[in-house]
């Protein structure tokens, strides 16, 4: 089992200039921090103009930074927006390359679409062809990673033959993911052979439905480039050795967040179109601030809690073949960071040895194994 | 997290009187319904809400036109003008003002539902090529749509956004949640043109369209339900709902 920790880089209300400064020195100081611990990943969105709920709208320079300041962290796009009017591929495949270097090889690239209207609106983007820009930039990124001379002629760009460079460190080229907020995006996930990032809310039965079809698909796929065959699931985590004080404090990351998330201004709400068939993340069970400790216990999966309770937590997406568990940690200043911090180090220290395998014949932290990663 | 601002007192000075929740439900088959979406000036997000629901951002408001060949009160035409927002994390259009050509059925929508609901010449025409919407008041025109490059969806691409009106309930004053089940039969998205819009016939000069989204041109069968929940206006709803509670029969 894997974990790390997902940035959206949130800022409270009002938004202030050092309100956006607090945000990205103590998710740098937390990267750090995981880093120290033996985290595997830190993951950054990109989001664009969502005043509040996420200030990450040029994550590779927050990775790049990242970067400087790690050792054996990895670190993953989550994800790269795949329509034209926010990214050119070429601009993507640059870029990715360059982190790629500059980390010294530990860059995941997950790829998006845009679920909200603020973002594709803004930019001007037509949201009934995400999907099909989506699917040609996977398509050709490893090609522009792999590929000496590279050309296209396709749907959303053209290019003439040229050299893009430069050429990633991994050979042969950072491990591809996408995003996955609605039931389907798995399938898609494991047509094209890359990673399936879980970065919506779901049940263990619906996460255990979207693990099995995945792996049962990936096995059949047409790959776009190196296979990817891995499954990560987003958390809440809050650890304290006292689960009355890790509820007090931790829910406030489903709550208060959760709320944040509903009231995006999602596309489906916006612009009814066949690319978007949900609105989003929207799930009032994730909102419920309301009842007894028990009740919001209950929300099942959710590791906010002591170490055994979290350890239960895991064990159980873990037994559905979940490779890796990625938290949010301290979104909207909700929680002190000192507060955050300790909640990191205790899981470290109490719940990450046990999902841990033995240093021999394993694969260093955070990279996948081979049986994960084919050529 | 961002909330209204709008003066309560200053809504509930507009809102209608609803003398009782004990409404049956009631069909409209076969409505045409246009449903518009453009985006607000900022200056509207916050100050167009109370305080217990959350705008957008950016803004938004819905322009709906229901026209009806048929109903329990003969045939009518109706237009309402909606603010996007949130109720607790469940996504709702704000009534701010609604015409309806048809005396009766105006009558029944405010008092059934809290639609704030006046006398107006509505013209909704569905034509393959697009539509055509406007409202006048006193022969002045307040609304003139029109809604071009149809383009065929699936009913399964629609998703109507309920509404919530406020008025003076037996309850008190109340954000009012109405909440119809429907079936959409056929279903055209298409590019909304606002030619001519007037922000005080709509219940602010705060509401200034700005920027066309999306319009949806759909034939659709309503049920209009019995009223289930209420909010109060200057709390969120995790705290401010209220289930509406009726005498269970002998």
């Amino acid at each position: 089992m894997k974990f790390g920790i997902f940035f959206e880089l949130s800022v409270p209300h009002p938004v202030t200039k050092a309100g956006e400064q607090k945000a990205y020195a103590d998710a740098l100081e937390q990267a750090r921090l995981a880093d120290e611990l033996g985290f595997d990943y830190i993951w950054c969105v990109e989001h664009h103009f969502l005043e509040s709920y996420s200030h990450c709208a040029a994550p590779e320079v927050f990775m790049a930074a990242a970067s400087m300041v790690t050792k054996n962290i990895r670190f993953g796009h989550g994800g790269v927006v795949c329509v034209p009017q926010m990214n050119h591929p070429i601009r993507v495949a640059e870029r990715a390359a360059a982190l790629d270097i500059v980390s010294g090889g530990r860059l995941d690239v997950g790829t998006a679409r845009s679920s909200t209207w603020t973002e594709l609106g803004g930019f001007q983007a037509d949201p009934d062809t995400t999907k099909v820009t989506w699917d040609e930039f996977v398509r050709v990124l490893p090609k522009m990673w792999t590929q000496e001379r590279f050309s296209w002629q396709g749907t959303s760009f053209s290019m003439p033959e040229r050299m893009v460079i430069p050429k990633p460190v991994q050979d042969p080229h950072p491990p591809l993911w996408v995003t996955v907020t609605t039931p389907g995006t798995e399938l898609d996930a494991a047509e094209r052979g890359i990673g399936c990032l879980g970065v919506a809310d779901t049940s263990y039965a619906e996460q255990e439905r979207r693990t099995n079809e995945y792996r049962r698909r990936i096995q059949y796929c047409d790959p776009v480039g190196a296979v990817n065959n891995q499954v990560s699931v987003v958390n809440r985590l809050y650890c304290h050795e006292d689960p009355d004080v890790a509820f007090q404090r931790g829910m406030r990351l489903v709550g208060t967040y959760g709320l944040a998330n509903a009231h995006l201004w999602w596309t489906r709400e916006a612009y009814p179109t066949r690319a978007y068939q949900s609105l989003a993340n929207l799930s009032p069970r994730q909102v419920q601030e309301k009842g007894s400790a028990a009740e919001r216990r209950a929300l099942e999966g959710t590791c906010i809690g002591d170490p055994e309770q979290i350890t239960q937590a895991l064990k159980r997406w873990e037994s559905l073949g979940v490779d890796g568990v990625n938290f949010l940690v301290g979104e909207l200043d909700l929680i002190p960071q000192a507060q955050v911090m300790e909640s990191i180090r205790l899981f470290a220290r109490e719940v990450m040895p046990k999902f841990k395998k033995s240093a021999n014949g394993t694969a260093p932290a955070g990279a996948a194994t081979p049986a994960e990663v084919r050529a | 997290m961002l909330s209204g601002t709008a003066n309560i007192d200053q809504l509930a000075a507009r809102a209608v009187t609803m003398a009782s929740f004990d409404t049956e439900p009631f069909n409209t088959d076969n409505l045409d319904v246009l449903y518009a979406v453009y985006e607000i000036a900022h200056e509207g997000r916050d100050a167009l809400l109370p305080a217990g629901l959350h705008p957008t951002e950016p803004g938004h408001a819905t322009f709906v036109f229901y026209r009806a060949h048929e109903s329990a009160w003969g045939p009518f035409q109706m237009a309402l003008a909606r603010i996007g927002c949130r109720s607790g994390a469940r996504p709702r259009g704000f009534v701010l003002q609604s015409y309806c050509d048809n005396p009766e059925v105006g009558r029944q929508f405010r008092e059934r539902f809290g639609f704030r609901c006046d006398p107006a010449e509505i013209s909704f025409i569905m034509r393959y090529s697009g539509g055509t919407a406007s409202v006048k008041v006193d022969g002045r025109t307040i609304f003139d749509m029109i809604l071009r490059d149809p383009l065929t969806l699936t009913g399964a691409d629609i998703q109507y956004i309920n509404s919530i009106t406020l008025a003076h309930t037996p309850m008190g004053l109340r954000l009012v949640q109405v909440e119809p089940e429907y079936t959409v039969h056929r279903a055209e998205r298409a590019k909304p043109v606002l030619q001519s819009f007037d922000s005080e016939a709509w219940g602010s000069p705060l509401l200034k369209p700005v920027h066309p989204v999306s319009a949806s041109l759909c034939k659709v069968d309503f049920t209009w339900p019995t009223l289930r929940f209420v909010q109060k206006p200057d709390i969120w709803a995790f705290d401010g709902t209220e289930q509406i509670k009726r005498p269970q029969p002998a």
